[in-house]
């Protein structure tokens, strides 16, 4: 609390008070005809802040949204978690593809070899969802890898978006692990990676809400 | 991670949103589900409200705000249940955005996006557009840090201890801050007051 209590006026008006404060203020008030003169005349910005409208409120998670129906999920946000403990996609999911060595398995065949030695390595896990973004040794190559989510409907893909511009379309296997390699590191420069249910040819913008992002330079504890 | 159950609230939403905040917060720290998502009901919208207009991106923020959800999952047990979450919740986004921000800045990709404020519908008039414009100007007129304050205690439902935790900066200061823009607004709003009464 401030020293002079006449100086909490302006925050008693935004409502910025500890409640402790704002009882004492408002005791204030019975005896101070200047504050509560001063308190009126911040009427006329908390009504203007009042006409200020947000965007939407924020959609339902995708887990919930959108794949809701045939396909149960778990809550999104548990899902989030639980698999951000079990070091999954690229350690689990992609050893069934190299050991199988079909064809079209090939990019994991090239991930595989970039997860020990990567120098960068951000996870995501969201509805089901797991993408997990690697750097390669000597940041040759930048890795996108997306698994946990069902067989895009007919001319449909998942597209990748990196500071809202895209590199290209992630490609199925048959163990049903998206991957994407580009030639690089993708990740030094990059605020967000995500990715989006588009086209099968891809989009020139992102058309639909994002299914799950990584944010490789975001502090997310406290 | 273990499996939440459904059940320290009762596994019931309704009942779940009759507890305050701080039981809610003990009940997650032992995985209850329904109290997690009643939390989540009662503050997601603010904690995105402060995102949103720190990065100006609906999108991001969105999930900058869901991020926040999950770390309160995770680090539940962390959390000092005297604290209000609220406001850890939006430092938590807050910490991530400043990052997210900083590096959209260092690229060149993509236009720093616009703060958003919901375009007046047609036949609200000229004079809601002009309050709108107005309201706008008043806003964007202020230093940064004077602003933040302002948009933190005003859609975040912040107090300014609060706001001073979250950006690190000493009490006075942020009262400092939120009084001089009060007053800023006040002048800059005062010839549209009969409008906004």
């Amino acid at each position: 609390m401030t020293n002079n209590v006449h100086d909490d006026v302006e925050a008693y008006a935004l409502g910025a008070l500890d409640p402790d404060e704002a009882t004492v203020f408002e005791d204030h008030l019975h005896t101070c005809e200047r504050c509560r003169s001063e308190l009126a005349s911040f009427a006329v910005v908390r009504h203007a802040l009042d006409t200020i409208e947000l965007p939407p409120p924020m959609r339902l998670p995708p887990a919930v949204g959108r794949f809701g129906g045939e396909r149960k999920f778990a809550p999104w946000w548990r899902n989030l978690a639980v698999a951000a403990s079990l070091a999954i996609v690229a350690g689990g999911a992609f050893a069934g593809g190299v050991i199988r060595g079909h064809a079209e398995d090939a990019p994991e065949v090239a991930v595989s070899g970039m997860v020990a030695g990567a120098v960068e390595d951000f996870r995501a896990d969201r509805g089901g969802a797991h993408l997990r973004v690697l750097v390669g040794p000597h940041r040759e190559q930048t890795a996108i890898v997306l698994a946990g989510l069902p067989t895009p409907s007919a001319g449909r893909g998942y597209q990748v978006w990196i500071n809202g511009q895209s590199p290209g379309m992630l490609r199925r296997a048959r163990n049903g692990v998206e991957t994407l390699i580009l030639s690089g590191d993708r990740v030094s420069q990059a605020y967000r990676i995500g990715v989006s249910d588009e086209p099968a040819g891809g989009s020139p913008k992102r058309t639909t809400p994002s299914i799950i992002a990584v944010y490789p330079h975001a502090r997310l504890a406290s | 991670m273990n499996r939440g159950s459904r059940g320290v609230c009762t596994g019931d939403k309704s009942a779940a949103e009759g507890f305050d905040d701080r039981f809610l917060v003990l009940a997650v720290q032992r995985r209850d589900e329904s109290a997690f998502e009643a939390l989540y009901r009662r503050h997601a919208s603010a904690v995105f409200a402060v995102t949103v207009r720190e990065l100006g991106d609906a999108d991001l923020a969105g999930e900058l705000t869901q991020l926040a959800f999950i770390r309160l999952w995770e680090r539940a047990a962390t959390i000092r249940v005297e604290s209000r979450v609220r406001a850890w919740l939006i430092m938590v986004a807050h910490n991530a955005a400043i990052d997210v921000a900083r590096q959209r800045r260092n690229t060149t990709t993509l236009e720093a996006a616009p703060v958003t404020i919901s375009p007046d519908r047609a036949d609200d008039g000229a004079l809601k557009a002009q309050r709108s414009t107005a309201v706008r100007a008043a806003l964007d007129a202020l230093p940064a840090e004077q602003r933040q304050a302002v948009e933190m205690a005003y859609f975040g439902g912040l107090t300014q201890t609060e706001i001073a935790q979250i950006l690190r900066e000493p009490l006075g200061t942020v009262k400092g801050r939120i009084r001089l823009a009060m007053r800023k607004l006040r002048s800059a709003l005062g010839p549209f007051q009969e409008e906004f009464a």
